[in-house]
């Protein structure tokens, strides 16, 4: 069954009606309504295309198409998100026509640069809006929707307006994403990261790149070169309101994967940022991305320029001894453990948090859990049993742990994320 | 006229009566075309011409020729008629540092790609004149002529087109 | 002449009115190309026939746009790459052009450019520019661009000298006497004329209101096709252009214009100049409202667009609006339900739209006009307050010439005392105030009665309460920074002022008047029915 796309504009959604191949001596064209009328916006769009700028080309393997859409696209780069997943549904043949009943639909704002990452765009919020109509039509015809918009600060509308758009997860989901790999995973369509890989691997060939294989994340035994764990308010006042915005976000309306006590209080939420390497300054000066909740997880983080996680925990409700360890799924590998802050218990309230530096050239992908516990006692004995537990099972018994904890009145919520090579 | 009348009365009379009738602004019996939008229609890519001038142009011996010269003046590169040997449908011009072609839509075939190719001149033209044989003139727009060449996507049908194909006529880039 | 050869003649002098409207409605970027001053001028050489030397200097003008064109030979540019025809553009475009100019023959100066041939040299003044683009507009559009570019290339091409720049002028005003000739025909014109004067039984003196009113109720529904009496304010133009030009041929022979108005006296022939005159004279009134509306006053927006036409038929009968008042409201008040009725005709509206169109009646009546008027007054009277104190922000010397304006018995001795003025009024109370004397603190000094006495104080005041309650165009400007708004400003003022004498003078003049139903709601009420049953009669009736 084909899918229908549709890009976000503040004028309203745009459909894309139609892709065809052209004559590879043309340009690339953005069409209105299957008219010649070629929209202003062709010249970027046929620069999106064709290599050497262009992703698509290089991607699907031709140079020139001509896409139509029922309405004009007048300006900016958040159109190239839609083109992009246009195309990929167009080589799979699953690109819906105006005249195709569809089951499914994908509405989607963003820019993608070369290594298809998906860079932030402006004005999510009324866009979503100018769509609210079409959103309620394609809910009255029994279409499911699916909003992808850029993760980053400030981009996730809050619970208040989600729940006025009737953002329910169902037939209306909205996920935040930072590269336009989930969106092919989620609809099996074909891995052009293939080929992107390889002319990254040629590029770091003919650079001479040093590649380290057996190197292993392990933040048990922190890096002598690491930051200080974080664990006063001084990068909390920092990245509190972009958490807290996540927080409500993810609690309104996406489901933890577990949630013991805290999401009923509503008092205790995890948060996770990428610390992504800077244009200029590298890892020096990283940007950070926090990362919006998708149903049991948080998205995917890919590893290419990927400096640091940092892991929150932020209480909004009483004084609380506050702790967190990220576990790797396969093996109970403790990634982040942060034993001194287990050693000098305080209650604590707002935001804390801890950095996951990243070796460099970390050369697979990694499952982990973050769990997040708070209590009103400290909670060095019962961490420490969890952990010989872990120890002594190899592979971890997440629902027996969970019980333990439980039963030892303390709160937990945790969430599962992948580092994805 | 009597002596009561000095002699010179009706003369300035007929002056002012003219002027007044100069000066009224109901006047509307008559489709003037001012030179300027004649000008603007010739040099001035965001020139949009009302009716009248379309009309004029197409009815108007005296206002074509008028465009004529003006756009010899003004042009930018000229493509004289081809060969009077050619017979068939012509889909590529050159002259003058330019070449233009002609490419079906293989998405629409009831489109056509009109492309435009700087080969060694700095200038950008803006306006795409084609003046067929004792025929009227066709008037392109040209948006977005960029790094040597422009691409505007057009129907088969339009006017602009089919007078393109043929042989017998003048395509002036300004 | 018979009425089909009237019609016709009626066509070819409409077409000549098209091209001077299309002219007036030009319009680049966004704003009108050639001011209403300009077009006026325009007009004024055409109608006097006075366009052999503006065509003379157009082809000088020629000869500097063709050499100062980026691409040699353009002289087009000058004209239509230039902006509005506005002096500003034309000096700023010659500037520019010069930079790059390697010829021997123009140099320029703060006036104009000058040219040198030959056999002499031609100056044309950066003011006399907008005019001659005018002109050019006018023969390009009337003529056609390929009969008077010829003229110009052959001028162009051969050795440039005064003599052939002459004889490419003489050819082109050949041209244009040839094109006037059939398009500024006469013969309706004269049957106009014609018909007044035997109304009045050749006594133009003796037309008043009431003779007005009969004449149109007489010629309104008079079946002659070659002439239009339709419409009320048709017919009162008419007579007041009768008397303009009976008193302006007897003062033309009073003042011994006689010998030489002429070469052809007995076939009433008067020298073009003397004609163009004349026009300024009996326009003295209405033109005010012109300048107000052109560079460079039109920076400040003194009237708007519905002010100004509330004072077009006053202002238009000059002197003679004193002598014939109530013809000036029955056209102000019933001249729209007419463009109404005229307008459902040409719509093919049927009697009964027509019946009730007229049975609406006028959106005013005779009373509500001179409160109209009074409100006006009040506003131009504000206008120039406003004005001055905008003058005295700027710390312009015009500040003391408004203030004259305003009261001429003001004393102005405390303020040179404290100003330092270079003279006390002399026996002119004439003021020299050099602006490189003006104190900085200037506007806040000649507000306060203890530095340049209560009448300059109080006039001052009322001067910034003026200037803070207007927000029109060009009031909440800087005018400090701005030389051409103080320029506005500056003449503005002095031009609000002969308008606001006239409105004064009218409303005396109503208030005089004797009406021959008493007063002013019976004379409504009577001209009302006297209106609509004429208005009945014209379209209404079968």
């Amino acid at each position: 069954m084909s899918i229908r796309i549709y890009i976000a504009t503040t004028e309203g959604p745009v459909e894309v009606q139609r892709i065809t191949r052209e004559d590879p001596n043309v340009r690339s064209v953005i069409c209105l309504d299957g008219t010649a009328k070629a929209l202003p916006i062709s010249r970027a769009y046929d620069s999106f295309v064709k290599e050497p700028t262009g992703i698509i080309q290089r991607s699907y393997l031709h140079c020139a198409f001509r896409m139509d859409v029922d309405k004009p696209i007048t300006d900016g780069n958040s159109w190239q998100l839609g083109a992009f997943v246009a195309h990929a549904l167009f080589q799979e043949n699953q690109l819906a026509s105006s005249e195709d009943k569809v089951l499914n639909a994908i509405w989607l704002s963003g820019e993608v640069d070369r290594d298809l990452n998906v860079r932030p765009v402006d004005h999510i919020e009324e866009k979503l809006l100018a769509s609210k109509d079409l959103f309620e039509r394609l809910r009255a015809e029994d279409v499911r929707v699916f909003c992808f918009i850029p993760g980053g600060a400030g981009l996730v509308p809050d619970d208040d307006f989600l729940e006025r758009m009737n953002i329910d997860g169902d037939m209306l989901r909205l996920e935040s994403i930072i590269t336009v790999k989930r969106i092919l995973n989620r609809f099996d369509l074909e891995d052009v990261y293939t080929k992107l890989e390889e002319e990254k691997a040629a590029a770091a060939e003919d650079a001479g790149d040093d590649v380290d294989e057996g190197e292993e994340i392990d933040l048990y035994k922190p890096d002598l070169n690491a930051p200080e764990p974080i664990k006063d308010h001084r990068m909390a006042k920092i990245i509190a309101l972009v958490v807290c915005i996540i927080a409500l976000f993810t609690g309104l309306y996406l489901q933890f994967e577990d949630n013991i006590i805290a999401l009923r209080s509503g008092s205790l939420k995890i948060g996770i940022s990428e610390l992504r390497a800077n244009d200029d300054k590298g890892c020096t000066e990283p940007n950070i991305i926090p990362l919006s909740r998708d149903g049991n997880a948080f998205p995917a983080s890919p590893l290419d320029g990927l400096c640091a996680l940092e892991i929150t925990i932020n209480n909004v409700g009483a004084p609380a001894y506050m702790w967190a360890y990220a576990q790797r799924i396969e093996d109970g590998h403790l990634l982040m453990a942060d034993r001194e802050s287990l050693l000098q218990p305080e209650l604590q309230k707002g935001l804390i948090g801890w950095r996951l530096i990243l070796p460099k050239n970390l050369k697979r992908s990694i499952d982990y859990r973050v769990v997040a516990l708070a209590s009103s006692s400290p909670l060095g004995d019962a961490v420490n049993r969890m952990i010989r537990r872990t120890v002594e099972n190899g592979k971890p018994d997440w629902e027996a742990i969970k019980a333990q904890f439980s039963e030892e009145k303390i709160t937990v919520i945790s969430t599962l994320h992948s580092l994805e090579y | 006229m009597t002596d009561t009348i000095p002699k010179h009365a009706e003369t300035i009379f007929h002056m002012l009566d003219h002027f007044d009738s100069l000066m009224q602004k109901t006047d509307t019996s008559h489709n003037i075309i001012g030179f300027s939008e004649l000008y603007a229609y010739a040099t001035q890519g965001d020139h949009v011409p009302t009716p009248a001038l379309k009309e004029a142009l197409s009815s108007s011996l005296k206002m074509r020729r008028d465009l004529k010269r003006l756009l010899n003046k003004q042009s930018i590169a000229t493509m004289m008629r081809a060969a009077a040997a050619s017979s068939g449908q012509i889909e590529r011009r050159e002259g003058d540092g330019f070449v233009i072609t002609l490419r079906p839509s293989q998405a629409d075939k009831n489109q056509i790609y009109l492309l435009i190719h700087s080969e060694d001149r700095d200038d950008s033209p803006s306006l795409l004149f084609v003046e067929e044989e004792n025929g009227p003139f066709h008037r392109l727009v040209i948006e977005d002529f960029y790094d040597g060449e422009a691409q505007i996507l057009l129907s088969v049908q339009d006017d602009i087109v089919k007078a393109l194909r043929k042989p017998k006529v003048d395509v002036i880039l300004r | 002449m018979g009425s089909e050869e009237l019609l016709l003649e009626s066509g070819k002098s409409s077409e000549l009115s098209a091209v001077l409207h299309t002219i007036s409605e030009s319009e680049i970027n966004g704003e009108p190309k050639f001011p209403p001053n300009v077009c006026r001028e325009l007009g004024k050489m055409v109608v006097c026939r006075t366009y052999a030397t503006p065509i003379m200097e157009l082809c000088h003008l020629i000869v500097c746009a063709h050499d100062l064109s980026p691409q040699k030979g353009r002289y087009e540019f000058l004209f239509w790459d230039s902006g509005a025809a506005h002096s500003t553009n034309f000096r700023q475009y010659c500037h520019c052009a010069l930079q790059s100019y390697d010829g021997g023959r123009l140099t320029i100066d703060t006036n104009g450019l000058q040219i040198q041939y030959s056999d002499g040299g031609f100056a044309i003044q950066f003011s006399r520019m907008p005019v001659l683009s005018a002109m050019m507009e006018f023969l390009l559009t009337a003529l056609g661009y390929c009969d008077i570019d010829d003229i110009f290339q052959t001028m162009l091409v051969g050795d440039l000298s005064r003599k052939s720049v002459s004889e490419a002028a003489n050819a082109l005003s050949r041209l244009v006497y040839a094109y006037l000739r059939e398009h500024l025909p006469t013969a309706q014109s004269q049957r106009k004329f014609r018909k007044i004067l035997a109304f009045c039984a050749d006594d133009v003196d003796a037309i008043d209101d009431p003779m007005i009113l009969e004449f149109w109720q007489e010629a309104s529904v008079d079946e002659d096709k070659g002439v239009d009496f339709k419409t009320f304010d048709s017919v009162l133009s008419t007579f007041i252009r009768a008397i303009q030009a009976v008193e302006s041929a007897r003062s033309l022979m009073a003042l011994n214009y006689a010998c030489t108005i002429g070469s052809n006296r007995e076939a009433g022939e008067i020298d073009p100049d003397i004609l163009s005159e004349t026009l300024d004279s009996v326009s003295e009134t209405i033109s005010p409202l012109m300048q107000l509306s052109s560079p460079p006053v039109d920076q400040v927006k003194f009237l708007n667009k519905q002010e100004t036409s509330h004072l077009e038929n006053l202002l238009g009968a000059g002197e003679l609006a004193l002598r014939l008042p109530l013809s000036i409201l029955r056209a102000n008040i019933f001249t729209k339900t007419q463009a109404r009725l005229t307008q459902a005709l040409r719509k093919q509206q049927g009697s009964l739209q027509l019946k009730e169109i007229i049975a609406q009646g006028p959106e005013e009546t005779y009373q509500d006009r001179q409160i109209t008027y009074q409100n006006l007054s009040h506003h131009i009277e504000r206008s120039i307050y406003a004005s001055l104190h905008a003058l005295a922000l700027a710390r312009s010397h015009e500040t003391i010439s408004v203030m004259l304006k305003l009261d001429p018995r003001i004393d102005f001795s405390p303020l040179s005392e404290h100003l330092g003025l270079d003279t006390t009024p002399d026996q002119d109370n004439v003021v020299q105030l050099h602006s490189r004397r003006i104190a900085d603190h200037f506007i806040e000094l000649v507000q306060k009665s203890e530095n340049v006495g209560q009448d300059i104080a109080q006039l001052m005041q009322n001067a910034q309460k003026a200037y803070s309650g207007l927000s029109r165009k060009g009031f909440k400007d800087d005018v400090s920074q701005s030389p051409d708004l103080v320029q506005a400003f500056s003449l503005g003022a002095a031009l609000l002022l002969d308008v606001a004498r006239d409105i004064e003078a009218f409303l005396e003049r109503l208030d005089q008047t004797n009406l021959s139903e008493g007063n002013w709601q019976k004379q409504f009420s009577h001209d009302l029915a006297v209106f609509c049953g004429q208005f009945d009669k014209i379209y209404a009736r079968g």
